[in-house]
């Protein structure tokens, strides 16, 4: 055993389509070519078995007089072969025709979630192909203590990026902003922030006028994909403002694709953390893969809530991934000082121990009311009726988590024509606290 | 007394490759777990699997046979596992020496068992390319998975500058 060569071993039983990765582009002839090399190879102890050719190494310059081959041979390739393998390998500089790195990102997040800062930085360093995934570092920061967590993930990281963010606020650059925020010498004010995805148009709130200075104490969205491009929405502005600002001060606001598409970043739980007086958070447009990666998100929004929690109000529009139980659970955190929470805009959430058949499935739409808060969840879709066979269980978690809550009003939309609202009347003891 | 037969199931892959493999075996796939609860009788057909070719499929099996009859993690448990698994790349000897394969095969593995849904698979796959990038510097990333470098100079420069740090290890 061991000593005879398959007889399936040929250009004509192994047909490249079987073989060959799909990236990889060699014609039938090369195929035959390499064949014969590895069948005229003496092999006294070739192992029965299949044979896989499972990666090409292409030279331009040698391609164009032999084709060049790296061939690995699953079991035991003989040792003379693998000799010859490693005379014909390719120079170090060259590259696959193929990209090993060309995996879904869901799966580089889960590689990357074994990984240390050090090593994404590595990483994040190797192709910019990596910078978008390594945005969602917080992602890893359930391997890192607290401290950890705020040197090695914030403190370094935002230094790594922050000098790359390359957008200012006003007259302030981010830098400026920070620093000032550090030393606490800004004191603002009833602030809010959103956070949100640059790709749909949203950009970090909080905006400034021309002259650098604050808009006000209110939330303020800029959207400039919906044609408002020089609109600055501002809400619970005092005077109820909406305010115009020049494209070239918006443009100050834009911060680099690649880098906002953490909607939570380094140098944004830096802000929080900085921000003693920071009252109101929107996440807006915020798609995560499932429940799992939102659970890193509040828990790092914990961490940097944690040395001043005096949030009031917490918005979460348009966002994805994200259900209910984990919504709660990290509401009931913030029970001390929050007030109000809005659940806004339709959102999916996917099931993570079924990602792959679910994918992004859609809630009824369910709007929750009582005296202090106000919810809103925006849920529409297909697996409706099976979540109105939950929705006690779920008003029980909700005031079982909210004691205050009053009345709870489900609203479920089933397309455009259909609504319905159920009241539900909570138990007599929760009118009495 | 002879122990009742095994249900054997038919598998399909791209390649036209066919498998018969124990009902159990296969059922490590939550993907194909579900596909057989769905069908309620039982059917000659093979399972078609257009996302995996017959060799990579041999390697998923072998790895299904070794760990078939282990419990499967379930929704409650997955969520409370999931923190300790995040926080080692430790891998069984088994696991190791199975997943001791070329790169190309690593990372159809690693695809092969998120199509599939065996989280435990992807598990062992993702720690393994996890522990290849571990300790090493960006330019031996890229020569290892064989990575364009698409930083120009001067913004490879400038992140090297300002990140000495991470070197210091």
């Amino acid at each position: 055993m061991g000593a005879v060569r398959p007889e399936r071993f040929s250009a004509r039983a192994l047909p490249p389509s079987i073989l060959l990765s799909k990236r990889l582009h060699i014609d039938h002839g090369q195929w035959t070519d390499l064949v014969n090399m590895v069948l005229n190879t003496e092999d006294s102890n070739w192992e029965q078995g299949p044979l896989v050719v499972v990666c090409w190494i292409f030279h331009s310059l040698w391609l164009m007089t032999s084709l060049i081959s790296h061939i690995i041979v699953t079991n035991k390739a003989p040792s003379h072969l693998t000799d010859t393998i490693t005379m014909n390998q390719t120079p170090s500089h060259t590259h696959l025709e193929w990209e090993i790195i060309d995996l879904p990102d869901e799966l580089w997040f889960d590689i990357m979630s074994y990984l240390h800062p050090p090593d994404l930085y590595s990483l994040g360093c190797t192709s910019h192909r990596f910078v978008p995934l390594l945005s969602h570092l917080f992602w890893h920061s359930r391997n890192l203590s607290t401290q950890l967590f705020n040197m090695c993930m914030v403190k370094k990281w935002m230094k790594f990026r922050s000098d790359t963010l390359k957008f200012s606020w006003g007259a302030l650059t981010v830098d400026d902003f920070r620093s000032a925020r550090l030393a606490g010498s800004m004191g603002f004010v009833n602030r809010g922030l959103v956070f949100s995805r640059p790709d749909s148009g949203w950009c970090i709130g909080e905006a400034f006028e021309e002259d650098g200075s604050w808009l006000g104490p209110s939330v303020v969205l800029v959207d400039h994909v919906v044609g408002e491009r020089n609109k600055i929405e501002e809400r619970n502005h005092p005077e109820g403002k909406t305010r115009s600002i020049s494209t070239e001060t918006l443009s100050s606001f834009q911060i680099e694709p690649i880098l906002l598409g953490p909607p939570f970043f380094h140098w944004t739980y830096q802000l929080i953390a900085t921000s003693p007086s920071l009252t109101r958070i929107t996440l807006r447009h915020i798609k995560q893969r499932d429940s799992n990666q939102w659970r890193i998100i509040f828990r790092w929004l914990l961490e940097a809530l944690r040395f001043h929690n005096v949030l009031e109000t917490l918005t979460i529009d348009w966002c994805s991934g994200l259900d209910l139980e984990t919504l709660l659970d990290f509401v009931s955190q913030l029970q001390s000082t929050l007030e109000r929470l809005e659940l806004m805009g339709p959102y999916s959430y996917s099931k993570s121990s079924s990602r792959h058949r679910h994918g992004g499935i859609t809630l009824p739409r369910v709007k929750f009311i009582q005296a202090r808060w106000k919810v809103w969840l925006g849920l529409v879709g297909e697996p409706m009726v099976q979540e109105l066979g939950k929705r006690e269980s779920r008003i029980s978690v909700m005031q079982r988590r909210f004691p205050l809550l009053k009345y709870a009003t489900i609203e479920t939309r089933g397309g455009l024509n259909y609504i319905e609202t159920w009241y539900v009347p909570i138990q007599s003891s929760y009118f009495n606290q | 007394m002879a122990a009742p037969a095994t249900q054997q199931i038919k598998i399909r892959c791209n390649d036209e490759k066919e498998f018969t493999v124990d009902r159990d075996v296969l059922e490590r796939s939550v993907l194909i777990k579900n596909m057989l609860e769905d069908v309620t009788e039982q059917q000659d057909a093979p399972i078609p699997l257009p996302n995996v070719s017959g060799p990579v499929m041999a390697k998923v099996l072998e790895y299904c046979t070794h760990h078939r009859g282990e419990p499967l993690p379930s929704a409650d448990t997955e969520q409370s596992q999931d923190e300790t698994r995040k926080r080692t790349t430790d891998i069984s000897e088994w696991d190791q020496k199975f997943i001791t394969v070329d790169q190309e095969m690593l990372f159809e593995i690693i695809l092969a068992a998120n199509y599939l849904d065996i989280k435990s698979l992807l598990d062992v796959g993702c720690k393994t390319v996890a522990n290849m990038i571990k300790g090493k510097t960006p330019e031996e990333i890229r020569k290892l998975f064989n990575i364009v470098n698409d930083f120009t100079p001067e913004e490879e420069a400038q992140i090297k500058k300002e990140n000495e740090w991470a070197e210091d290890r």
